[in-house]
């Protein structure tokens, strides 16, 4: 398929997975958790300075930088000059910060939620304009009418869905409905020094703004595309065309996604979790003492991952005698050890008959050696890489040689031998 | 995360080497890269692609198995779920939610429970009973319904050159 997989718009581990970059971040450590409590420091002023000063521009102004520097945000605007007074901004969506930085550039405000009070809800670049799943059409008319008075511009991002940036989801149209003059903003998203992502498949906003406080600085790099007008564009070539504008200069595809199909995924995700929690707590009391061990906990886990179909129970019970993972999976897939497969309720009754197929050891050890069979069974796995693929190439070569036999003599050809 | 997607490649290369199913073969084409495999299925008996050797890759992704694996043929083939560039378009190869070729939802979809030897499977059921709705080669997919001899002369063209024997 041409488009990237759901699972690559996520990042899946908030913190370096390599060696050097789990170096860094264990030498980075110390100076990260001061940093984060000077900040949280800082946060608590700004927040008593949002309750207690009145709600004028000058002060949103100052209270908008005092939360950016709060949160380690560095903001790089490329082209300043190209920025024109519209009424409306659109940009990707890439962290959950990203109307604070657009307001502190462009003095636009995003639709959202109200962040405790006002004043504190417009420095941090928000407008409530009445709640979008109780009331659509109120919730369109007040931005509309904000649009057409020109009070203050408003910024979206209508993908509607935080991505890492890898692509551009599609838009929803409805904002494009409202509006005839649209300036594009590129959103571009970088933490030198220590790669810790901004957000992960499932963390929450507060766990994020944790990441932004401990991290050494978040950088933004923002960019003013040229205006896009409507013309006589439908709404929904012209969301098409101004998508196309901010994937073109962010140099990333156009994803064939919407923001429903990831929250779809990550239902989907979800419930296998939920599901799995589910299954772990059904689990006997006669397990009670394996459980607690969390070593033995976390190698069956994953076991289980590797062999999904294999009950909790037995793996602890092999991990409970070889102590180690590669060790245990070998002993199920070798069939030293017997078990009953389990199927997840969800599968068809044919997958679980199949699944016990796949799983249970061999009773056709004796086919194997017959040459004339079409069984490629080797007789043993080899302990090298080499020995793996040399064993591979030969069965590969062998199996096409018996088939061509096989067809030569079913169709009574007159062709000797091979190649 | 790539840890657990090479161990259970590794486990299910181990259970394909000692048990494979009868004319099916599979493996990584070179170990140093654990997410590319070459498999060769045999065309099941009885079909049009009876004894026929065919040769395709699999591409696993890093969050393999929670993502499902892409197939593809790399011999010419005529079928009507398999595109002309040899990819394979079948349910079990889809994970649910992602429907692009509009299967209906009792189909078999991609799940961790599933593996490489129930797709090798699902794709030798698919060579025997092709699904002449999804069709991913219109014209497989019409000569199929309506001109079935002449989509078992092209079948055996192909099960020959598989072979190497000369059509």
């Amino acid at each position: 398929m041409p488009s990237r997989n759901i699972s690559e718009l996520y990042e899946l581990k908030r913190y370096p997975q390599n060696t050097l970059g789990l170096f860094t971040f264990i030498v980075y450590l110390p100076f990260g958790i001061i940093l984060l409590l000077l900040r949280l420091i800082l946060g608590i002023q700004v927040f008593v300075f949002g309750f207690l000063l009145p709600d004028v521009p000058a002060i949103q102004r100052i209270l908008c930088k005092l939360l950016c520097a709060t949160l380690g945000i560095k903001m790089c605007v490329e082209n300043l000059d190209k920025k024109e007074n519209v009424s409306v901004y659109v940009s990707n969506y890439v962290s959950p910060f990203d109307h604070l930085v657009i307001r502190s550039v462009s003095g636009s405000v995003t639709p959202g939620k109200d962040m405790f009070n006002s004043l504190l809800t417009t420095s941090l670049g928000l407008r409530n304009f009445g709640s979008s799943l109780a009331n659509f059409s109120i919730f369109k008319k007040n931005i509309q009418s904000t649009i057409t008075e020109n009070v203050v511009p408003i910024h979206f991002q209508p993908e509607f869905k935080q991505t890492n940036g890898k692509t551009v989801l599609k838009f929803k149209t409805w904002p494009f409905e409202i509006c005839n003059r649209v300036q594009p903003i590129c959103v571009e998203i970088a933490r030198p020094f220590l790669d810790i992502k901004v957000s992960t498949f499932d963390s929450a906003y507060w766990t994020d703004t944790l990441a932004y406080l401990f991290s050494p600085c978040t950088n933004y790099k923002i960019r003013f595309l040229p205006v896009v007008e409507r013309m006589n564009l439908s709404e929904t070539e012209f969301a098409e065309k101004v998508r196309e504008e901010i994937a073109h200069a962010l140099k990333v595809e156009l994803s064939e996604h919407s923001a429903s199909d990831l929250m779809e995924w990550e239902k989907r995700i979800m419930e296998d979790v939920v599901r799995r929690e589910m299954e772990a707590r059904q689990r006997p009391n006669t397990t009670a003492g394996l459980n607690s061990n969390p070593t033995i906990h976390r190698m069956a886990c994953q076991v289980k991952e590797v062999l999904p179909m294999v009950p909790y129970n037995t793996i602890c019970m092999d991990l409970m005698k070889t102590r180690n993972v590669d060790q245990t999976i070998t002993n199920i897939l070798e069939g030293n050890v017997t078990y009953v497969p389990e199927s997840p309720s969800h599968t068809t009754p044919s997958a679980q008959s199949s699944s016990n197929v796949i799983i249970s050891p061999s009773t056709s050890k004796d086919q194997r050696f017959k040459g004339d069979s079409l069984s490629t069974a080797a007789p043993s796995f080899g302990k090298s890489a080499q020995d793996r693929t040399l064993s591979f190439q030969e069965r590969k070569k062998q199996l096409i040689e018996t088939a061509r036999q096989r067809y030569i003599e079913k169709h009574g050809l007159n062709i000797v031998g091979s190649s | 995360m790539a840890g657990s997607a090479l161990r259970r490649l590794m486990a299910e290369y181990k259970q394909l080497t000692l048990n494979p199913p009868e004319g099916i073969i599979a493996g990584p084409i070179n170990e140093e890269n654990f997410f590319e495999w070459e498999a060769l299925i045999t065309g099941p008996e009885g079909t049009c692609f009876e004894g026929g050797v065919f040769p395709a890759k699999l591409i696993f992704p890093p969050d393999y198995p929670l993502s499902p694996p892409k197939m593809q043929f790399t011999c010419e083939m005529f079928h009507p779920n398999i595109y002309a560039d040899g990819r394979v378009c079948i349910s079990i190869l889809h994970a649910p939610g992602d429907d692009p070729m509009g299967y209906e939802s009792s189909a078999e979809r991609w799940s961790p429970v599933q593996s490489v030897e129930k797709i090798l499977l699902s794709v030798v059921s698919m060579l025997a009973e092709p699904n002449d709705e999804s069709g991913a080669n219109v014209d497989a997919a019409k000569m199929w319904r309506e001109n079935r001899d002449e989509f078992n002369k092209i079948a055996e063209r192909i099960v020959r050159r598989t072979l190497g024997i000369p059509t």
